[in-house]
């Protein structure tokens, strides 16, 4: 038996997903229950959702041995997913950051310290990484506070 | 119906500064690889914010024009396509460059590309008011069939898989009902999570799909400078050039006839009608071998495809409010946020403003070919800005995008949550596209089916007596069989060695 296992992994989530929108759906406040109400549509996708999910399953799993699965071209470096996931991390960090701090104060250090882990750490890199993020960080504070008007955090 | 002297209102000098701005900021961000021009609306809406409505648009129609060309910059000079649409272009304008012939190569892809999207100009302009005025007669039988035809057509051309297609398009439609229902008003799959009561914004999904999981996936080869070649590409080189073109009027309308053609279709749109023109000009040429070589036919036959491409695009979203495709499907968006509804009822009550969208949409092309001639060496230069530096500062400009649309910090979580999910989503080969779609027309599809069902007593034999809908419907389902038709060829021509894969459970 072969298995799919990023294929499998996604069709069970989304099986589970599915089994939790069905749930929420039933917790929908039917007191005013008519015809093609307000349920009908989306009993319909999560039908739909789980029932795809099962057949994603299905597909991800060759009980036979037979099928000609392609060998995936794509080789995993661990180092590059590191980076992106520390990344995203970071990313997230400046979201929990940014209403406490301010827009200035959380987007400066979130620059600077993104570009040190994506880009080169030399002294000259270093410098032009501190200037942009305080470059950026005011310029765009004046493009969109002072001259657009818009509310930034 | 349409007075055209209307689209002079595009052009008042407050206006043509903006459009200037936007061609070159489009043009800018279409230039680098990676970057797509969904990723340019995604980055300059948030710069319309602050603008009414006439001035918005005008905008964004700019940046998408632009957007689209700029990709033809770094297809010849890195042989890397700065959008999917300038695919076609690297195979015969890198060679040309190779060949020490750089100006020469783009002068072909500017004048062909500022061609393409005359053309184009003509056929939304005589299409547009034609459709638009046909679609009034559209009730909710057409328009649920119509949107089963755009997710099935999108479907369908999705990678490999139908189901992750499908599972795609499910997704983004569940997304669709979360939050207060249109009709009812009644709170749905919000997991109690009071931020969700007003569903998704569109433009944070968008934002977070596009952006952060391009970042994402680049962060691979975000240390690789670029080779760039030296180029001297002048005006008079230009005109020379444009001279030239006398010789290749035919190729020219073909090719922009297959944009426009292919960008109507939903889902398609620039990307794919550069590689059906090319082959197309190559099939028709008397000397098919020089092809991929540095043949100029091969680079008019792609730039002038997908500029044209971006009218063919326009045509449904301004007449029906249908998405072509990921970049239009943001402008959709952002045309909402401006309180702009596209569709037949904006044709043919707000008919000013699509004429100010036409007039954009002509003098954007004009500043897009002006722009790449007079200032090719600063989009040269913006190629060399390292991506670790400009990837973080894209970052910031997204949060702030999502943030400035309703100043709350939850559409800065919607589109970061999104974004990762639009990441494993790519990763796992679930198509994007139909997501995102399935998210923009799920609310339409509800409600029309409900209403048709609701006109039929609960049954669908109304469909049955809607010649159009039985189009649409029959049109959704050649373009599935189709689908499977050529999955079926491509496994057949497949030679898959079977070998053991490294995730194997005995």
């Amino acid at each position: 038996m072969r298995i799919k296992t990023g294929d499998l992994t996604m069709a069970v989530a989304l099986l589970g997903l599915s089994i939790a929108l069905y749930i929420q759906i039933g917790n929908i406040d039917t007191t005013m229950v008519y015809a093609m109400g307000p349920v009908f549509f989306p009993k319909i996708l999560v039908y739909a959702l789980g029932g795809l999910s099962l057949l994603l399953i299905f597909q991800s799993v060759d009980f036979t041995g037979r099928k000609n699965w392609c060998k995936s071209a794509r080789t995993v470096d661990l180092n590059t997913v590191l980076l992106r996931w520390v990344l995203a991390g970071m990313v997230l960090l400046y979201l929990v950051v940014l209403p406490i701090l301010g827009y200035v104060f959380a987007t400066m250090p979130f620059l600077f310290l993104a570009m040190c882990l994506l880009g080169p750490l030399k002294p000259k890199n270093l410098l032009v990484y501190g200037i942009t993020a305080v470059a950026v960080t005011l310029g765009l504070q004046y493009i969109f506070a002072t001259l657009l008007k818009l509310f930034l955090p | 119906m349409f007075d055209y002297t209307h689209m002079l209102a595009a052009v008042t000098p407050f206006n043509i500064l903006l459009m200037f701005l936007g061609v070159f900021g489009g043009l800018v961000v279409g230039s680098m690889p990676g970057l797509t021009s969904t990723m340019a609306v995604a980055l300059l809406v948030p710069i319309t914010f602050g603008m009414d409505v006439n001035q918005g648009l005008v905008m964004l129609v700019a940046v998408y024009i632009g957007s689209i060309s700029g990709g033809l910059v770094s297809a010849a000079l890195l042989n890397i396509p700065g959008t999917p649409s300038s695919v076609a272009t690297t195979f015969d304008a890198y060679p040309m460059v190779k060949k020490g012939e750089a100006g020469k190569a783009l002068g072909y892809a500017v004048f062909a590309s500022f061609l393409g999207g005359l053309i184009s100009f003509f056929a939304l302009a005589i299409i547009a008011p034609v459709l638009g005025k046909f679609a009034l007669r559209f009730g909710p039988y057409e328009y649920f069939a119509l949107v089963v035809f755009t997710l099935s057509c999108i479907i369908s051309i999705s990678d490999k898989s139908l189901t992750k297609g499908l599972i795609s398009a499910t997704v983004g439609m569940v997304m669709a009902m979360v939050g207060l229902s249109e009709t009812d008003s009644v709170s749905r799959l919000t997991f109690g999570i009071t931020d969700l009561q007003s569903g998704f914004s569109v433009m944070p999904v968008l934002i977070g799909m596009y952006a952060i999981s391009q970042i994402l996936k680049d962060v691979e080869e975000i240390k690789n400078p670029f080779k760039l070649i030296n180029v001297n590409f002048t005006a008079r080189e230009f005109i020379r050039v444009a001279r030239l073109f006398k010789y290749s009027i035919k190729n020219v309308v073909r090719s922009s006839l297959i944009g426009i053609g292919v960008g109507i279709l939903p889902g398609i749109g620039p990307g794919l009608s550069n590689i059906v023109a090319y082959s197309q000009a190559k099939a028709a040429s008397d000397d098919p071998d020089s092809f991929g070589t540095g043949n100029p036919d091969g680079i008019i036959a792609s730039e002038s495809a997908n500029n044209a491409a971006t009218g063919g695009a326009m045509i449904p979203l301004l007449t029906l409010g249908i998405p072509g495709d990921a970049t239009t499907m943001m402008m959709l968006g952002a045309f909402m946020i401006h309180g702009v509804q596209p569709g037949p009822l904006l044709m043919r009550d707000h008919s000013e403003l699509v004429l100010i969208i036409l007039g954009a949409y002509f003098v954007s092309n004009i500043f897009m070919m002006l722009l790449q001639v007079y200032f090719i060496r600063v989009l040269i230069r913006a190629l060399t800005i390292p991506r670790f530096v400009l990837y973080p500062v894209i970052l910031a400009l997204c949060v702030i995008g999502s943030y400035a649309l309703n100043s709350s910090m939850s559409d800065v979580w919607v589109f970061f949550a999104t974004g990762v999910l639009g990441y494993i989503f790519t990763r796992q080969g679930f198509p994007l596209l139909p997501l995102v779609l399935g998210l923009i027309l799920g609310g339409m599809a509800e409600n029309h089916l409900r209403v048709s069902l609701v006109m039929g007593n609960g049954s669908m034999i109304g469909y049955l007596q809607r010649p159009i809908a039985l189009c649409f419907f029959a049109a959704a389902a050649l373009s599935v069989a189709y689908s499977f038709y050529s999955k079926y060829k491509a496994k057949k021509r497949l030679q898959c060695v079977p070998v053991d894969e490294p995730a194997t459970v005995e």
